[in-house]
């Protein structure tokens, strides 16, 4: 009978993805089921971004789910407007009202300031007596959650951002342009190209050829980055105006100002440019990895199968004195304020595990970060996308992270201050980057 | 004061005519400006009962080629786990209570200020009036600090509570200047009468203070709806957001990719400030009327 | 409102701290009287102190320290004084937008106010619809305004910019271009607040004045221009006194819109000294220096306000007054 009976799990457990979960599984039931056994079930109240439950429901809806069911802990989300998250966050933590897990992201050094502080919980104890290493996860994209040397969160995703293309086949061939390789491009061949798939009056363009969202800050410091600087010095308390930046918004006034190719917010419209993109108005887009599911969604699959114009997403542009990709990092960290540390640690494990990454590669389409995610994704390792990230996940490195922790204002200063050249006020010559290594570096002197 | 000099009236067509020019001319005025105030809400109507791909026309259509109503019921069941609905509900319980506590305190510390005499009324009264110049931004960070140490930050309460203590300056003042139009005598002979201070209230004040005290409650029910600053700072989680901070938050969803949302948003704004303009409809005379009673003219 | 002394003395004239000089010249009526009146205005007077004068004094301690709600407050002096007047280049470019603001919206907000009423005060036909259609932008909240205003203002598919484009005119990108989102959103705020409440006190005011006096100036000839400027003018002078003073503050405050549609931008074009505020204490929680700037805010509403009440007698004119 006991043969008969194991043996069903045996098959059971091989039919399932998840095989890699029993080794570190069983520490995690027996606890959790000791402390679910004193009356009512354990809820745990995770923090998220709004419209996560609609956008992105294997994170937020079924990875919950079988969570609850290994473990009998509950999941109750509580959703905040993404322009507001972290104003909220620091309130509730400030009210003591936090929850016990928290979406954080590190694009502005907001991780880095909740660990300041001490709003995130460290989990090298449970790691350890869990049996969970880092090296479940890739470098760049692990080392982004590791502060002086104590682990905050893990990863659901630690990804490049803003390092990917999407060209409109159809309207390069128009341009008698060959579709450009997955990787290999350059910056001089965008601007070429550009001006050749741009149709119509420079002021009132009907086709734009190229788009970056200048106003991203995910987008600024991968420009940066390309262009041989880097985004902060090392200790974080300057910006100052390397080649990085004078290549990066050079470039990009001249995109928007010289060659008129790139479509300002205003241009953009209500429907973004995803809705231009679909509509054959943009020729070359830049964006995160997010963007694959909506243009699969806008426009049809890459091959044109469904009508629409044929299209691919290549790797965008690394100069020659590239400094790696900028690890956007996003964890949903336990928080100090729990009162149930070791279930929101196993929650936080549960949003970064093979598992979860089978679940959000094969329904969003992008990766976790984690070392041997292709074997661990089924599959969704077979599109072509999923194996573009990969290789650019590996060029991830962590954001440098300025010593007053005020990131929203760091992105504020940059992106209004660009707006002067962006929209043709000023020119981007040295007067003006110095102004702007000024205001950066007395705002980055402020007192914590 | 500045008197008029007399004058001759000289090359004046006759004053029948002028009168009809007149006339026409301010009829002529009075429509193209209520026009100009009209045609948002036109537009905000019609657009929101339009397709999505109607959006992107250009130029754009004045009508919807369908009225799609289905989009009012979508934002009232928005999904993303929070609704227009819970929005409205969270309103309507932070505006009725704040109202009733407006009011009725406000009423109680009016009649006070009219109606009794003690060392130093003019001096607190004087204090009420400044009031009404602070800007909240002085207040407000402190009292962030104060809600959170009771607790009460994410709740309803930093919205409902002080309007329990007075209700606001206008509110008062307002009350008061009615108050003290009614005849002291009335009060007077109540008195010798052997009735109490409160029994006078009752009875004789409340009976006539109707249109006062519907007027303060239609300015307090719009400003209570309308606020966005306290809502915003002292608010949290979105499932209790008020309209307001609601219909923001709706502006910063994402909508389905490629296609704009305006449409649902102009049906969110519309739902947003329907309500108002219902009452508005309802109680139209007693707001100049309410104005005319503050005295503020002398 | 000032308070003639042409009746016995009373309680109410006496300052507040003779209730305790102990002399026996109240009698008990009074007495009771005056405890009375206490006990009724006890809740604004409470609620006073509670959630005003606290509070205003908080924030005073809070401008001197460096607080932000994680941690206690640490005392740093007049740091945050110095920092806004010599080092925070943001401080002056959101009073310089603030002031900016102010004089694009009050003047026209009060001539436009006025010109509504004096419609309005007219006997036509269909007067409580022009009333209601005046009134309805004001009704609106803001946000929703803001909302709907965006849409109006859309460069390229909105409706302003097709109606422009229909006679020509190539319309700008209204609330994302530098030049003209300041612009932008007085349109929305003077949408919102012509028909509003200024308007309301103006009509009260109009309403008041006696027909008798315009009746003298016809039987003297006076043109409709003249009657406007010596009779119509002078007697609504403290309606307009009143609009100007609560316009200037509300005007310095203007938040929610900006909040709602540019967050300040493009390029600070419409950073307002609220929108610094709040951002300084609500977004990087550096809460001592935004008590700083509220106090800074305060003050200058004062003066200004104090100001404006001196300036009062120059050209505000009470009937009646003595």
């Amino acid at each position: 009978m006991t043969a008969v009976a194991s043996a069903s799990v045996l098959l059971a457990a091989c039919a399932a993805p998840a095989a890699p979960q029993a080794a570190g599984g069983t520490g995690a039931e027996s606890s959790s089921a000791a402390s679910s056994s004193s009356q009512e079930p354990i809820v745990l109240r995770l923090h998220m971004r709004a419209g996560g439950e609609t956008s992105e429901p294997a994170i937020y809806v079924t990875r919950p789910a079988e969570f609850t069911e290994e473990t009998g802990v509950q999941v109750q989300l509580e959703p905040i407007p993404g322009g507001e998250f972290w104003a909220k966050i620091e309130t509730m933590a400030a009210s003591n009202t936090l929850g016990d897990n928290m979406f954080t992201d590190n694009k502005n050094w907001q991780h880095n300031r909740a660990v300041h502080f001490g709003i995130l919980q460290n989990i090298e104890e449970y790691m350890a007596s869990d049996g969970i290493s880092h090296d479940e996860w890739q470098p760049g994209v692990i080392g982004a959650c590791i502060i002086d040397g104590k682990t905050y969160g893990l990863p659901k995703t630690g990804h490049p951002a803003h390092a990917y293309v999407w060209i409109n086949h159809h309207l390069f061939e128009e341009a008698g342009i060959p579709i450009p390789d997955t990787y290999g491009s350059t910056w001089d061949q965008y601007r070429e190209w550009a001006n050749l798939l741009s149709q119509g009056d420079p002021d009132r363009r009907e086709v734009y050829g190229f788009h970056m969202p200048t106003n991203n800050i995910q987008m600024i410091v991968n420009g940066i980055r390309t262009f041989g600087g880097w985004e902060l010095n090392e200790d974080g308390t300057e910006s100052p105006a390397d080649d990085g930046w004078r290549g990066f918004i050079s470039t990009a006034t001249d995109f928007y100002q010289v060659d008129k190719v790139m479509p300002t917010a205003a241009d953009i419209g209500s429907a973004g440019t995803v809705g231009l993109f679909a509509a054959e108005k943009l020729a070359m887009m830049v964006s995160s990895r997010g963007t694959n599911k909506s243009v699969r969604q806008a426009v049809g699959p890459e091959d044109g199968s469904t009508g629409a114009f044929q299209w691919s997403t290549i790797g965008l542009a690394e100069g020659p004195d590239f400094n790696g990709w900028g690890a956007s990092l996003n964890t949903h960290a336990g928080t100090s304020q729990s009162p149930h540390k070791y279930e929101s640690f196993r929650l936080t494990y549960a949003l970064s595990d093979a598992r979860f990454a089978y679940l959000n590669a094969n329904e969003a389409g992008y990766l976790v970060g984690r070392t041997h995610e292709l074997d661990e994704i089924g599959p969704a390792a077979e599109d072509p996308f999923i194996k573009l990230q990969f290789d650019e996940y590996a060029r991830g490195v962590p954001y440098r992270i300025g010593a007053n922790y005020r990131g929203l204002e760091w992105e504020q200063i940059i992106t209004n201050t660009t707006d002067l050249v962006y929209l043709g006020e000023r020119a981007a010559d040295d007067a003006f980057f110095g102004e702007l290594e000024g205001t950066i570096k007395d705002l980055l002197a402020r007192p914590i | 004061m500045t008197t008029v000099t007399r004058s001759l009236s000289t090359n004046q067509p006759a004053p029948a005519a002028r009168k009809w020019v007149g006339r026409a001319g301010m009829y002529l005025l009075t429509i193209a400006l209520s026009a100009m105030f009209l045609f948002p809400f036109f537009w905000t109507v019609s657009t929101s009962l339009k397709k999505a791909v109607e959006l992107i026309a250009y130029p754009p259509t004045l009508l919807p080629q369908q009225l799609m109503w289905e989009n009012y019921t979508r934002i009232w069941n928005v999904g993303m786990s929070i609704s227009f609905a819970q929005f409205f509900l969270n309103s309507t319980i932070v505006t009725g209570l704040a109202l009733i506590g407006q009011v009725l305190t406000a009423f109680l510390v009016a009649y006070g200020f009219a109606r009794f005499r003690f060392p130093g009324r003019n001096f607190l009264f004087a204090l009420l009036l400044s009031t009404m110049i602070l800007p909240p931004h002085v207040t407000i960070i402190p009292l962030f600090v104060l809600f959170r140490q009771f607790h009460w930050i994410d709740t309803f309460l930093p919205l409902i509570v002080p309007s329990f203590f007075g209700g606001g300056a206008f509110t008062i003042f307002l009350i008061r200047q009615f108050i003290m139009t009614l005849p002291r005598e009335l009060d007077e002979a109540a008195l010798i009468d052997g009735a109490s201070r409160i029994s006078i209230l009752w009875h004789i004040i409340l009976p006539n203070a109707g249109p006062v005290l519907a007027t303060a409650a239609i300015f307090g029910f719009i400003g209570h709806w309308n606020q966005f600053l306290e809502p915003l700072i002292f608010l949290n989680s979105a499932r209790k957001y008020t309209v307001p901070l609601g219909l923001w938050f709706l502006r910063q969803q994402e909508g389905v990719a490629g296609l704009p949302e305006d449409n649902l948003l102009m049906a969110a704004s519309v739902l947003a400030t329907l309500p108002i303009v219902i009452v508005f409809f309802i109680a139209q005379k007693y707001f100049v009327q309410g104005i005319a009673m503050s005295g503020l003219k002398g | 409102m000032a308070t003639s002394a042409s009746h016995a003395p009373v309680a109410a004239d006496r300052p507040i701290w003779s209730f305790w000089s102990g002399r026996p010249s109240m009698s008990r009526m009074q007495r009771l009287e005056a405890f009375q009146g206490y006990l009724l205005i006890s809740p604004w007077l409470i609620g006073f102190f509670v959630f005003i004068l606290g509070p205003m004094l908080a924030s005073f301690y809070y401008s001197f320290t460096l607080y932000n709600v994680q941690t206690v407050p640490r005392f740093v002096g007049l740091y945050h004084y110095i920092y806004a007047f010599t080092s925070d280049n943001l401080f002056w470019v959101s009073v310089k937008r603030t002031l900016m603001w102010s004089a694009m919206t009050v003047p026209l907000g009060i001539v436009g106010a006025l010109f509504a009423a004096i419609l309005l005060n007219n006997k036509l036909k269909g007067m409580a619809f022009y009333r209601t259609s005046f009134f309805l932008p004001h009704l609106t909240p803001v946000v929703a305004a803001s909302i709907l205003w965006m849409w109006i203002l859309q460069p390229d598919i909105g409706i302003l910019n097709s109606l422009l484009d229909g006679v020509g005119i190539r319309g700008p990108k209204w609330l994302q271009s530098i030049q003209w989102a300041m612009p932008a959103l007085a349109m929305i705020s003077l949408w919102t607040g012509i028909g509003g409440n200024k308007m309301l006190i103006f009509l009260a005011g109009l309403q008041a004045i006696p027909d008798t006096l315009y009746e003298a100036a016809d039987i003297d000839g006076a043109s409709r221009w003249q009657k406007f400027v010596n009779i119509t003018l002078p007697m609504i002078s403290p309606a307009m006194f009143f609009n100007l003073i609560l316009g200037v503050i509300a005007s310095f405050q203007v938040f929610g819109m900006a909040f709602v549609t540019t967050k300040g931008g493009p390029a600070y074009a419409t950073y307002f000294y609220a929108l610094h505020l709040y951002q300084q204490a609500f977004v990087s929680f550096d809460m001592g220096y935004g008590s700083a700037l509220a106090w800074i805010f305060f003050v200058a509403v004062l003066a200004l306000t104090l100001l404006q009440l001196w300036l009062q007698k120059r050209w505000v004119y009470y009937e009646g007054a003595v």
